[in-house]
């Protein structure tokens, strides 16, 4: 038989699997064909991140720039969504500025004034990729100060012989965050082989964050579908952790972030359908806390994103799912878990009924979209909860004690991804579309009413932000010269005195 | 109220062409789940910027590249680990090579584009140039690339 005449009988046979879709469901916001919570796979944050970031330049019109590689293209004339900027007087320091502690986080019933936004002197520069730094098809996840000076992790992807993709762990070493080194190690990718059937599998990898105390840097993701936990002391020699709760192969489970405290180290992810946490003393023995306010409800699933520890205790965040029946849509909703001792959890409930906060309640046109990305970082006197959701929008939640929590106006515009502490500030990651969408990062301290953006001159998403020095470093990953990949890179930031 | 009746029979005018060959492509491309996500995600986002998209030449294969992007990220994490295509049922299509979907799955994007669009639905490949915006010679490299490498991974003869 003809390859030809094959091709046509085997695609009728495809075509009648197609479901079309109804007008309705379009026009309606009713969009289908997004998998249900059940079937719903770990989304890494560079992923969520860049898909967050595709989807925000489709929303401006910005498809285009993804694939204007023809020249017979027609460019859409969709105009931006711009984010007011007020002039104000640039900072003369050449650090950042200094200011009084953040006013209490209790957040007035009236009607607060919306921040204000300018621009922050600051300037980026991307760190060229060499022979040595090798970021090519790797986006950055994490940077950590570790190791001769700092640590990076991410994921390769690397086109493989049958057309597919494959990720594996990538790390990168710098002694100032100038200079960076890719670290080849046997337990990245398939030089792990002889490790075991089910360590170093070409492909199966994936590195999402890491920390370290001093004594032990680790970095967490998952391999070959299930949780992982890569250990060093020094950054250069890298060792994957086997352990009774972390047992290498499918296992449902992943790792999506990691922190440090006194007692050791504290992971979050999900295992199953259940928000995980997985405690360690060492690094080394991995205990997985099993507590039945981390579980998935009968109609969903929980899956936990990030976690932080504080004075009193720890909280985690991440999302909970479930379908509607019936309606071809799923439901997201923010999940916060809160702990005192990293064993007992219980769940901060997203709308508090006895008072009537708003709590955690997102804005009304959030509540039945897609958490796009949930961020959780412990300043010195408080917690801070981000949750980006659908397109461009994004809140900010404030809590002194991880149990009660209020919303934190924050300016109109772009979606937060990711956020961090650099001096007194509070720093999201974000997308801007002042004169064309780039990268941003977005910082405020004290009362939260002023909010400086600093965005740089490319398209890319910040992964991560650490402070270094006086400056910023940034990982994550920009749309490559080729206009179709995205590649991983790492900026500085320096604030213009 | 009148112009949101207007818009709405405009756009399901378009929808009406658009769809099936958005979501034949794209679940070429990408496999029936993606592809479908895809279309939707593409649909969705014309019918939210509908007055620029009347504004331009080829709004198919504009939405195209819009659904190919959406969905992209998920596809280069998924695509080494699912089968992008059903196997041949082969009680209903015994002549049909088993390894067809898997040598299908193993083309280039813009090859299995080609290939499926063309000889598994029919287009023309002024069709597909269109939907790709590539010029119809590229398309024919890409459709004979994708036959040969078809014909290697299957051992048929042309």
């Amino acid at each position: 038989m003809k390859l030809e005449t094959q091709l046509r009988a085997y695609f009728e046979e495809f075509d009648a699997t197609l479901e079309p879709l109804e007008v309705e469901q379009v026009t309606l916001q009713q969009v289908p064909g997004r998998q249900p919570p059940t079937m719903r796979r770990a989304v890494p944050g560079w992923a969520v991140a860049v898909a967050a970031f595709v989807t925000l330049l489709i929303a401006i019109g910005g498809a285009g720039l993804l694939f204007n590689r023809d020249v017979d293209e027609t460019t859409p004339v969709t105009e931006p969504t711009t984010t007011t900027l007020v002039t104000t007087t640039i900072p003369s320091t050449t650090a950042p500025v200094t200011t009084a502690p953040p006013a209490s986080t209790t957040v007035a019933p009236e009607p607060i004034p919306a921040p204000s936004v300018s621009q922050a002197p600051i300037t980026w520069r991307r760190i060229e990729d060499t022979d040595a730094t090798r970021f090519q098809d790797s986006p950055i996840e994490a940077i950590t100060a570790g190791g001769p000076g700092f640590i990076a992790v991410g994921t390769e992807q690397a086109a493989t012989a049958d057309g597919g993709f494959a990720v594996d762990a990538v790390v990168w070493v710098s002694p100032d965050g100038e200079t960076w080194e890719r670290i080849d190690s046997p337990v990245f990718g398939a030089g792990a082989a002889e490790l075991g059937d089910r360590i170093g599998q070409l492909g199966t990898q994936w590195m999402s964050e890491v920390v370290t105390n001093g004594d032990r840097i680790i970095a967490v993701g998952y391999e070959d579908y299930a949780a992982a936990v890569w250990t060093s002391v020094d950054g250069y020699t890298w060792e994957r952790v086997v352990d009774d709760d972390l047992p290498p192969g499918t296992t449902d489970s992943y790792m999506d972030a990691v922190a440090t405290y006194e007692g050791g180290f504290i992971a979050v992810g999900r295992h199953r359908g259940d928000a995980a946490v997985w405690l360690s003393p060492d690094g080394l023995d991995w205990t997985e806390v099993v507590n039945d306010d981390l579980r998935g409800d009968s109609d969903g699933q929980v899956s936990l994103e990030d976690v932080a520890a504080f004075d009193g205790g720890f909280v985690a965040v991440g999302d909970k799912g479930w379908a509607n029946p019936g309606e071809g849509t799923e439901t997201y909703e923010l999940f916060l878990a809160f702990s005192q001792d990293g064993r007992n959890w219980e769940r901060v409930p997203v709308v508090d009924e006895l008072s009537g906060d708003l709590g955690l309640v997102l804005p009304p046109d959030m509540a039945e979209r897609t958490m796009d990305g949930v961020a959780v970082v412990a300043t010195e006197d408080r917690l801070f909860v981000s949750a980006a959701v659908g397109v461009g929008d994004g809140a900010l939640f404030a809590s002194e004690d991880g149990r009660s929590w209020q919303a934190v106006p924050v300016p109109e515009g772009p979606v937060q991804h990711f956020l961090g502490v650099w001096g007194d500030y509070l720093t999201t990651s974000l997308v801007t579309f002042d004169n064309g969408p780039r990268a941003a990062v977005r910082l405020t301290s004290g009362d939260m009413t002023e909010w400086l953006v600093a965005a740089i001159d490319e398209p890319a998403v910040f992964q991560t932000l650490v402070p270094l020095g006086s400056r910023l470093l940034a990982g994550g990953v920009y749309l490559g010269e080729d206009g179709e990949d995205f590649r991983g890179g790492i900026w500085i930031g320096t604030w213009d005195g | 109220m009148a112009v949101d009746t207007e818009r709405t029979a405009s756009f399901t005018d378009f929808f009406d062409e658009a769809e099936p060959r958005l979501r034949r492509a794209l679940c070429v491309a990408f496999g029936r789940e993606l592809g479908l996500e895809a279309t939707a995600e593409a649909l969705a986002w014309g019918w939210e910027h509908w007055e620029q998209m009347q504004q331009i030449d080829n709004p198919i294969g504009y939405l195209y590249r819009v659904g190919r992007s959406s969905v992209r990220t998920e596809w280069r994490r998924r695509s080494r680990r699912a089968p992008l295509f059903d196997a041949v049922d082969g009680e209903r299509l015994p002549w049909v090579e088993p390894g067809l979907p898997g040598a299908m799955a193993a083309l280039s994007e813009r090859q299995r584009v080609t290939v499926g669009l063309v000889h598994g639905y029919g287009w023309t490949q002024q069709d597909v140039a269109d939907l790709l915006h590539l010029s119809p010679g590229t398309i024919k490299n890409h459709l004979d690339r994708g036959m040969a490498k078809l014909r290697r991974s299957l051992g048929v003869k042309p």
